[in-house]
């Protein structure tokens, strides 16, 4: 992507966050539609069916949340794919609910947050089917932006060394 | 020298001398990497001292079963854990403890109910069964003979933080009927609780999302059947598209210090991108109100998150903060004493060990403090403890 591009990309979001200024309650939950399920279901599940994991960290009260659920993940191509490729993990950052990982630990869906060092809310990580990280993702991310991330990741492109995501907050 | 040079020489030579000079001891360690040790409970109650003796409880997963463990050490140079104590007859999860009174007050989760014991040179009271339902979190408080519980439970759709005292009566533990500490309409999504005795009031803390984001509140009352006066302690950032429906205050502690001054710490995700920090509020009249909000954190770790806040007090002239962050690469024990209205700079506890984290602090009436965390390395894991005459 080139600069001029770039800095355009950067304008439609700031026109965008402006239209949707006055927000109504907001929501950190996973969008309606999809069937996300918790982080060690999911990695169980991933490694029976040998499939790449999505995983969605979110919080209530986070604004980029609620605007990825409404614009991003409401897209039918989004939801298309996102549902055919990935097994759909939701993870509530602020959670001391319990998970217990493959390996037998128990750990909070907080403690799992600090591990995987999410700094805020949303982040979203592409987990191979073992739970090793290909890319992780911060902020709003729109239907450009998610459908671009799935064909960076079912085209393998993740194996080189460009970054897909410059504009990641 | 810059202010910032002199700063930073001052923080790195306080850091130096942090965990060395000091025991440090292994309580538990697993060479199995199936194996593992966990430090966690609602505002980290996991370590309580007397003047004679420091009590540790702890998670101990094996083979996919957890069990809670109790170990006692005495004061005094060199002395080791003792073999650890078994809390309950199942998996159990969450344990607590505190001291006050001549005795140690012991509690976990065990088969969905809240369960407590009574330690001290007597044989262990049996266990009693405070509470049943979906327990999810668990703490503990107490002053002089008085031990108050308090946890989180499934609710309908929601949560609700209940509390009940405990206290040992001939030779047995009794405990109060459990009360809700607030209305489950307005409060619909009641956790974390914190738990305290100050100025002749029962307080409990908790945090709730009902509004939309995670916010603090405190009530207060003379005993727990009178609580009615519920406050937020957070101070609210504004909703906006930039932090959403406001500021998240989560994993609040509680402690009681100089004059029956309650601290509350929580981490707070108010205005930083680099994730959530160690924010403080005080309340001079046992919780029926709470001052601004502090900061605890130093410009250098500004740039990360904190995690794991923990917090102790001697109950006259030493409090100290703890928690978790990687400033430096690699996680570490941070920490800050309360000077009069002020936290002081942060100062590095953990020294040179590696990946460490879920620090729990107490300090023994005498000034002692004792520290313990989790440390990781390879395929294992210690629990490992120093103390220091703060």
């Amino acid at each position: 992507m080139d600069f001029a591009n770039y800095r355009m990309r950067w304008l439609l979001a700031a026109l965008t966050i402006i239209a949707w200024a006055p927000v109504g309650a907001l929501r950190a939950e996973p969008p309606p539609g999809y069937t996300f399920v918790r982080y060690d279901d999911g990695l169980r599940q991933a490694q029976a069916e040998k499939r790449k994991v999505f995983v969605y960290f979110g919080r209530y009260g986070c604004g980029y949340c609620d605007k990825t659920n409404k614009v991003g993940f409401a897209d039918p191509q989004v939801k298309s794919a996102y549902s055919q490729h990935y097994v759909l993990v939701y993870v509530n950052s602020e959670s001391m609910d319990r998970l217990t990982l493959p390996s037998g630990e128990r750990i909070t869906e907080m403690q799992l947050g600090e591990r995987m060092n999410t700094l805020g809310t949303p982040v979203f990580f592409f987990l191979q089917p073992d739970g090793k990280q290909i890319l992780k993702v911060y902020g709003y991310q729109g239907p450009e932006e998610l459908l671009e991330m799935d064909r960076h990741i079912q085209q393998g492109q993740y194996a080189s060394a460009e970054p897909l995501h410059p504009s990641a907050q | 020298m810059s202010s910032r040079c002199a700063l930073a020489l001052g923080c790195a030579l306080l850091g130096m001398g942090a965990a060395a000079g000091s025991e440090l001891q292994t309580v538990a360690a697993t060479a199995n990497a199936a194996d593992f040790f966990q430090l966690e409970s609602s505002g980290r109650k996991n370590m309580a001292a007397d003047d004679r003796r420091v009590g540790l409880v702890w998670e101990e997963t094996r083979n996919r079963h957890t069990v809670s463990q109790l170990a006692f050490r005495p004061l005094g140079d060199k002395q080791p854990f003792s073999e650890p104590l078994k809390l309950g007859e199942r998996d159990a999860f969450n344990p607590v403890i505190a001291s006050c009174g001549g005795h140690f007050y012991v509690a976990w989760i065990e088969q969905d109910s809240v369960r407590a014991s009574v330690y001290d040179d007597t044989p262990p009271s049996p266990a009693t069964v405070v509470a049943e339902g979906n327990i999810n979190e668990l703490t503990i408080g107490c002053r002089d003979d008085r031990a108050l519980l308090g946890w989180s439970a499934r609710s309908g759709k929601g949560y609700r933080v209940q509390a009940a005292e405990i206290r040992l009566e001939a030779g047995h533990l009794r405990h109060s009927e459990p009360v809700a500490v607030a209305p489950q309409d307005t409060y619909r999504f009641q956790t974390n609780p914190g738990v305290a005795f100050a100025k002749g009031r029962v307080v409990v803390t908790w945090h709730d999302r009902s509004s939309g984001t995670n916010l603090l509140y405190a009530t207060s009352g003379k005993t727990l059947q009178q609580l009615d006066h519920q406050v937020q302690v957070n101070e609210l950032i504004e909703k906006s598209y930039e932090w959403g429906s406001g500021s998240s205050a989560v994993r609040n502690t509680l402690a009681v210090g100089h004059n029956q001054r309650l601290v509350a710490i929580w981490l707070d995700k108010r205005a930083s991108r680099a994730g959530y920090k160690v924010y403080s509020a005080f309340s001079n009249d046992g919780g029926l109100s709470w001052g601004d909000n502090y900061d605890l954190i130093d410009e250098w770790g500004a740039i990360v998150p904190q995690w794991t806040p923990a917090l102790a007090s001697n109950g006259r002239d030493r409090l100290i903060a703890v928690w978790m962050d990687a400033r430096e690469d690699r996680k570490t024990i941070w920490s800050s004493r309360l000077n009069g209205m002020t936290w002081a700079a942060n100062t590095n506890l953990s020294g040179d060990e590696q990946d460490v984290s879920c620090p729990v602090i107490a300090y023994s009436p005498n000034g002692t403090l004792h520290v313990v965390w989790i440390e990781t390395a390879g395929t294992g894991s210690r629990i490992r403890y120093f103390s220091e005459q703060d």
